[in-house]
């Protein structure tokens, strides 16, 4: 007598779960066809290539070493971050850096250095030893971020070395701000993108006013 | 092994050393990608059924 009552929970049993994953198998598939494909951001670095005239010009045969690069915890994720309240951020899953955003701003601003200075000898730490670095230029990102209603702000302290690494020749702290021309966020990442530019361009001034007298 | 060559070995040039370092980075990238997802899915666990969410905006 126990043991066809047994074959029959055990059937029984079997059915629930054939029915149960049929379920979730549906849900899943209803679902899965719903989640909307995100967008991907990248900062760009200055359209300018060096010409072979300004290279000849100036030839600042500056090599300067780009390094070590801080940024906020909150800012290092795929997700593009927007400041919605005064201490609340907002993430968004949908627009999203392509690469981590501290790649992105470190080769952003070596290129757009090696633009302005010009020069082609850019190493980002950490580099070789026999790279002789003549300039160090250290950032420490204190606030990079946007809004999609308001302006983008871009708050950087950094410090420029010289051959001698003890002493810095420069230590300062500057804020960009742009005003973006949309509000979405293809806007809020270009006026990122421009306050980075103007970051490198007064660092290449800096560097310009530490080289110009010697040659 | 001689110091010479335990000194090629550690060198900046070095292919070990090359290797170590991107295995390291790929490492480091690794475990970024673990915690962007756990981050995701402790904050949106009906993800795993629903899929993501729409924007809000």
């Amino acid at each position: 007598m126990a043991k066809p009552d047994h074959g029959g929970d055990m059937r029984l049993r079997f059915i629930h779960v054939k029915v149960f994953c049929a379920v979730v198998l549906l849900i899943w598939q209803w679902s899965c066809a719903h989640t909307e494909s995100a967008r991907f951001y990248v900062l760009n670095s200055l359209p300018g290539v060096h010409s072979e005239n300004t290279m000849k010009e100036n030839p600042a045969k500056v090599v300067l070493g780009i390094g070590p690069i801080k940024l906020p915890e909150y800012l290092d994720r795929p997700q593009i971050m927007s400041r919605s309240g005064g201490n609340e951020l907002e993430y968004t899953e949908f627009h999203q850096w392509a690469e981590p955003l501290k790649d992105n701003f470190a080769r952003v601003l070596g290129e757009n250095l090696s633009v302005l200075i010009p020069t082609n000898r850019i190493y980002f730490f950490p580099w070789k030893r026999s790279a002789g670095i003549d300039f160090q230029l250290e950032v420490d990102v204190i606030r990079f971020e946007g809004s999609l209603e308001g302006d983008s702000f871009f708050t950087v302290r950094w410090t420029l070395y010289g051959k001698d690494r003890s002493q810095p020749l420069l230590l300062e702290k500057s804020t960009f701000r742009q005003t973006p021309a949309g509000k979405d966020y293809e806007a809020m990442v270009s006026a990122l993108n421009q306050t980075l530019e103007q970051f490198s361009r007064v660092v290449a001034k800096a560097i310009h006013s530490f080289i110009s007298p010697q040659t | 092994m001689t110091l010479k060559e335990i000194e090629e070995f550690i060198s900046e040039e070095s292919p070990l050393r090359v290797d170590l370092t991107n295995s390291l980075e790929e490492l480091s990238a690794a475990a970024r990608s673990m915690r962007i997802l756990a981050d995701y899915l402790e904050r949106h666990p009906e993800a795993l059924i629903h899929g993501k969410a729409g924007p809000r905006r």
